[in-house]
């Protein structure tokens, strides 16, 4: 009846629909790419398991709801709020400031996330959405919200739970709003609560008391069976569907209740062996990618169901609660247990542990050995233990005082059993046949049968010794030629070997002892330690688990394996080669596989590094000491089985689980001195940030503890950072500009998502990074020296003006003078002459006497002439002191000028440091000094004349004094007096200079002639700077008219 | 005013003393001239040929403070009968 009723479903669906469907399924089969599973033949208790509690703080209220978004995220609903989990970090995400919950409850009860990536919430009054990090409430729902489902087309349906009144159990959301159907569309229940969809995208909806099948419109309503009325108290809390049928839970115990089964329009009880599938109490149901049914119940935590085989697993067993709210799986195929009290999280782990919790007799491994028909035996304490696929069956051996480490399987299949006691015995057809008995303190550390069918006992105690058992009868004792050994295993070329407490390693071959010396390893490698254990690879191949690495022998080679190889740890204990002649070493730190072709490449190069796989605890490795022979082993099937004295591990090499789901990849936020911004692409952050911190996370829920990330910024990082596990990265004093920050990330399984994610931004420089404000300086630069240039030039230029303007004066000087005195004394001489030749013929007396005038005037002209030429010729007087110069000059005025008067004093006297004068300016100053020393030397009748030069920081002052008759001021007043004193000239060149010239005169008391002349024009060195540092300021004031 | 007549009564205006007494001596060498004044720049030549009103002023451009050719428009709108001579060495000086 139920395929009917699909065949009928199936008719009715539009053959449009129908591709849709298809089509939705493969698009949903491409993006999900490999959905992973957990391997169903392992119990539970050999999952991978982590338990969040509520109690630690995680999370603020009991979780009750699940969903993965696209993007990787789990989302948690809990009690109280909205959590993101990234497998690390629980974060609360509320809505945001200024909206809230319908009815401002937070009490979340379903999640769903649908295709278009965004999540739908469920809580105790109504629906709420995230979208796009943009948040809404759909308004008007006035109920819980127990159930969320997309269809075919993408429609999201709810169901709804504690309604105030009859409007609808089943709502369609579109637009936001909600369109409810119930009563009037044939709904006899009144509330709906899970919804599970089939294959052909049906909704199967649990009711009250019925089961309700909807496409849009009701397809069905099945009440539970024993219920004549819908409408009863029996809820049904859990649905899940697959192509079989439905599966329906009732959290309440009965025939009809429980777990229950509806195919083909019939309701059918569940059991199992040990499992009644109507006594338990169902709040959850779910069923995994690998069809097991997962139960979870409100008192006896879960059951897991596949095809006959139930398997349970309680709060005894670790589980946070045996109150079971959800199941969910995700996309890593890990399973996620929602209870009262906290988060379970179920994993795949490629290394899956046998203990006393599935089965083992004990709690003690004492030895292992793979058995030719297939089982795995397990010496414990007490008892002999077979595994056979997943079925532990244990037993005892009367006659046998406790099970030694060694356990031997020989030619014929006899199964060789080393005694506590130190005793050995065999099995032989289901009878025990005892070899030899124990002494006390004694024990059979190792077992080995030759290829000539001799069994070598290797016993350990207070008489150690080797013996060698033909027909189970001792033939040969070795001792005490043979000291104390770990164990002893044979060649399959035939003998044994044997490796001993001191290290030594000894070969027994037809009837010799040979040994295989190890130090020229310990010389090179300065230490091997002892050897635990020996395994033979099929290739011929010896490895030994030594104290600090692996010994290989192969083809007369010994070869040392250790850290410097990348081995993880030093300390080996065990190593089994598998099918593919890897290597598999059980350390300290964790199970270690090294491929065949790295191997090989360490035979050919013994320092070689090799790429070695470590599976740690995350893993499922546990570690411990194995003190059985041989330490591991490999069974027919090819799985290897370890054991560490306390579990069985076993390791499928051809079928690790591996995740292969590619791990998204995103950047959180961004922390940029203190303040959080979103890490959104595009993000400018202020001028001078200086710490940097930015989040990222990688979503692999497996293992979250082994997901790796590496990062880059490109405009700062040149390459990659070296793998970690941070999901944080930090930059401090970044220059501005624009920056990609990029991470990628590998999952547990080293699965790296080469894509990654990218966060493109950029630090705004400050006012005084910009380019403009740069190029403002560029230009201001420019322009100041270009105003320097200019500056220099129109200097240069004023001083070649200046230079120009000198000669000119000069020249015009010279002119003046020549005029002046030669030309006009000579025209006033002709005028003379011409008046003598005149007077001559009527009165000669009168003409000699205006002769003689003339000669003597010609007289004075010549002298007079005779100065402006030596006033011109005196050149040049930029070499020396001007104290000496005008020295000399005086003394020889003195001569010349006195005439027949008696000679003044002269004395030059000189204050200050003398300072070099630029060579122009002291010939000018020189100039001045004769004019005003000749004037006093010729007209101020004068007893002392002074020159007195003076050197000042800021000036030079020169000043000529005499003691004479003193200028009348009148004359001084007027500046020319003609025919003589020469003032003008001197006052015309000291203006010419740049100087100051003062005169102080009195009738009587002398005259004193004051030259001052600053610093800057005067002195020789500082002119330049001094005058470029006032001219400057000058200048630029000139320049920007300030 | 005291004028002898059929003497030239002369004002000379140089500002070098030679070229003056030059002239002096040429002009008291002739019967008919006679030189009543001296002045060394425009300036005293105004003054004197106030004081004096000669019949001919010989004058000189060139001359420090006032020079001739000022010294020449004021007497002339003062004396527009006054007679000057210009008496110059320097042919470029008559730029002046």
């Amino acid at each position: 009846m139920f395929k009917n009723l699909i065949d009928k479903l199936n008719a009715r669906m539009s053959p449009k629909a129908a591709l849709l469907c298809v089509l939705i399924l493969s698009l949903l089969a491409a993006f999900a790419q490999p959905l992973l599973a957990l391997n169903p033949e392992s119990r539970i208790s050999q999952y991978g398991h982590t338990v969040w509690r509520v109690q630690d703080g995680n999370l603020n209220g009991s979780p009750t709801a699940f969903a993965q978004t696209p993007d990787g995220y789990i989302w948690i609903g809990t009690q109280n709020g909205l959590y993101r989990f990234d497998g690390v970090n629980f974060l609360l995400r509320n809505p945001p400031a200024g909206q809230r919950y319908p009815s401002g409850i937070a009490n979340i009860q379903s999640l769903y996330a649908a295709r278009d990536g965004s999540l739908w919430v469920g809580t105790s009054a109504g629906l709420a959405h995230w979208a796009n990090g943009t948040f809404s409430s759909i308004p008007d729902l006035n109920a819980g919200v127990a159930g969320i489902a997309e269809d075919t087309e993408g429609a999201i349906w709810i169901t709804r739970t504690h309604l105030h009144s009859f409007t609808g159990p089943i709502c369609k959301i579109s637009a936001g709003n909600a369109r409810c159907y119930g009563e009037p569309e044939g709904i006899q229940t009144l509330s709906g609560g899970s919804i599970a969809v089939d294959a052909q995208g049906r909704f199967w909806i649990g009711g009250n008391g019925t089961l309700v099948a909807w496409q849009g419109k009701l397809l069905g309503e099945y009440p539970l069976p024993g219920a004549k009325a819908p409408n009863s108290a029996r809820v049904i809390e859990g649905v899940a569907v697959d192509a079989e049928g439905v599966w329906v839970g009732v959290d309440q115990t009965g025939p009809h209740d429980g777990l229950q089964h509806f195919a083909g329009g019939r309701w059918s009880s569940f059991t199992a062996p040990g499992f009644n599938g109507a006594n338990v109490n169902v709040r959850a149901l779910f069923i995994d990618r690998d069809r097991s049914l997962w139960v979870g119940t409100s008192n006896q935590g879960i059951y897991r169901i596949h095809g006959q085989s139930v398997d349970h697993f309680g709060h005894e067993d670790g589980l946070s609660s045996n109150s079971i709210d959800r199941i969910f799986q995700d996309r890593e195929g890990s399973i996620w247990v929602s209870t009262d009290e906290g988060l379970d999280h179920f994993r795949d782990l490629p290394i899956v542990t046998y203990s006393s919790a599935e089965g083992l007799g004990t709690e003690v491994v004492g030895s292992i050995l793979a058995r030719r028909n297939g089982t795995t035996t397990i010496g414990t304490l007490s008892s002999i233990d077979s595994l056979q696929g997943t079925v532990i069956t244990s037993r005892r051996i009367s006659g046998l005082r406790g099970i030694a480490p060694a356990l031997l399987e020989d030619h014929r299949g006899n199964l060789w059993i080393s005694t506590a006691d130190g005793g050995l015995g065999v099995e032989v057809n289901g009878r025990l046949r005892l070899i030899f008995k124990g002494d006390s303190g004694a024990s059979v550390f190792s077992l080995a049968e030759d290829t000539d069918q001799a069994v070598w006992a290797l016993i350990a105690g207070p008489h150690p010794r080797l013996v060698r058992i033909e027909n189970f009868e001792v033939r040969e004792e070795f001792k005490p030629k043979i000291p104390a050994g770990y164990c002893v295993t044979a060649d399959p070329q035939g003998g044994i070997w044997l490796s001993l407490l001191d290290g030594r390693l000894m070969r027994y071959l037809h009837g010799e002892w040979q040994e295989l010396s190890v130090e020229p390893l310990k010389r090179k490698y300065s230490r091997v330690g002892g050897i635990y254990n020996m395994s033979f690879d099929s290739d011929g191949t010896l490895w030994g688990a030594a104290n600090s690495g692996v010994v290989g022998y192969r083809n007369g080679n010994l070869q040392f394996l250790n850290e410097r190889n990348g081995l993880p740890c030093p300390s080996t204990y065990a190593t089994v080669s598998d099918v593919h002649h890897d290597l598999w070493i059980q350390t300290q730190c964790g199970l270690v596989r090294i491929e065949n072709a790295a191997l090989e490449r360490w035979w050919r190069n013994p320092e070689s590094r090799l790429r070695v796989t470590t599976f740690t605890t995350a893993d499922g490795f546990r570690s411990g000491i194995p003190y059985s022979h041989p330490g591991a082993v490999r069974g027919v099937d090819g799985k290897l089985w370890f054991q560490n004295a306390r579990v069985l591990m076993m390791v499928d090499p051809d079928h690790l689980a591996a995740n292969a789901v590619v791990p998204p990849v995103h950047l959180e936020q961004v922390i940029a001195d203190r303040r959080i911004y979103d890490a959104q692409s595009g993000l400018r952050l202020p001028p001078r940030t200086q710490q940097l911190q930015i989040d990222y996370t990688g979503l692999s829920y497996v293992a979250p503890s082994k997901v790796l990330f590496r990062y880059r910024l490109d405009g700062y990082d040149t390459q990659w950072q070296e793998p970690e596990t941070r999901r944080t990265a930090f930059y401090n004093d970044l220059r501005p500009g624009n920056y990609t920050f990029r991470v990628i990330a590998s999952n547990n399984s080293g699965r790296w998502n080469d894509e990654g994610a990218s966060l493109q931004f950029s630090i705004a420089p400050a006012y005084y990074q910009t380019y403009w404000f740069r190029a403002m300086w560029g230009a201001v630069l420019v322009v100041l020296v270009w105003a320097l240039y200019q500056f220099r030039l129109r200097q240069m230029m004023q001083e070649f003006n200046i230079a120009l303007e000198a000669r000119v004066n000069e020249r015009t000087r010279i002119a003046r003078e020549l005029h002046d005195t030669l030309l006009q004394s000579l025209h006033g001489l002709m005028f003379q002459y011409q008046a003598a030749r005149n007077m001559l013929p009527r009165s000669p007396e009168d003409a000699r006497k205006t002769l003689d005038d003339a000669i003597f005037e010609t007289e004075q002209a010549i002298a007079e002439s005779r100065d402006a030429i030596h006033d011109l010729r005196t050149q040049p007087l930029s070499e020396g002191d001007l104290a000496p110069l005008l020295e000399t000059a005086g003394e020889e005025m003195a001569t010349v000028e006195g005439g027949d008067r008696d000679s003044p004093g002269f004395r030059v006297i000189v204050e200050g440091e003398p300072r070099k004068l630029s060579p122009n300016l002291q010939d000018e100053v020189y100039r001045i000094a004769c004019e005003v020393l000749r004037n006093a030397f010729r007209h101020a009748e004068a007893g002392q004349i002074e020159a007195e030069i003076r050197y000042d920081k800021s000036q030079l002052r020169l000043r000529i004094r005499d003691d004479g008759k003193g200028i009348d001021p009148k004359i001084l007043e007027e500046t020319r007096r003609p025919g003589h004193w020469g003032l003008p000239g001197v006052r015309e060149r000291a203006q010419c200079i740049g100087s100051q010239l003062s005169f102080w005169s009195q009738a009587g008391a002398g005259t004193e002639v004051e030259l001052t002349i600053p610093a800057s024009i005067a002195y020789e060195g500082q002119r330049n700077g001094g005058r470029f540092k006032a001219l400057g300021l000058k200048a630029l004031r000139k320049e920007w008219k300030l | 005013m005291n004028r002898q007549s059929g003497v030239i009564r002369i004002l000379t205006v140089d500002d070098h003393p030679l070229l003056r007494k030059g002239i002096a001596t040429l002009v008291n060498a002739e019967a008919d001239m006679k030189l009543v004044a001296e002045a060394a720049n425009g300036q005293e030549a105004i003054e004197q040929y106030r004081l004096h009103r000669p019949d001919v002023t010989l004058m000189d451009l060139q001359m420090p403070g006032m020079n001739g050719a000022e010294a020449i428009g004021e007497i002339q709108s003062e004396f527009p009968n006054a007679r000057i001579i210009v008496l110059t060495t320097y042919r470029a000086m008559l730029k002046y």
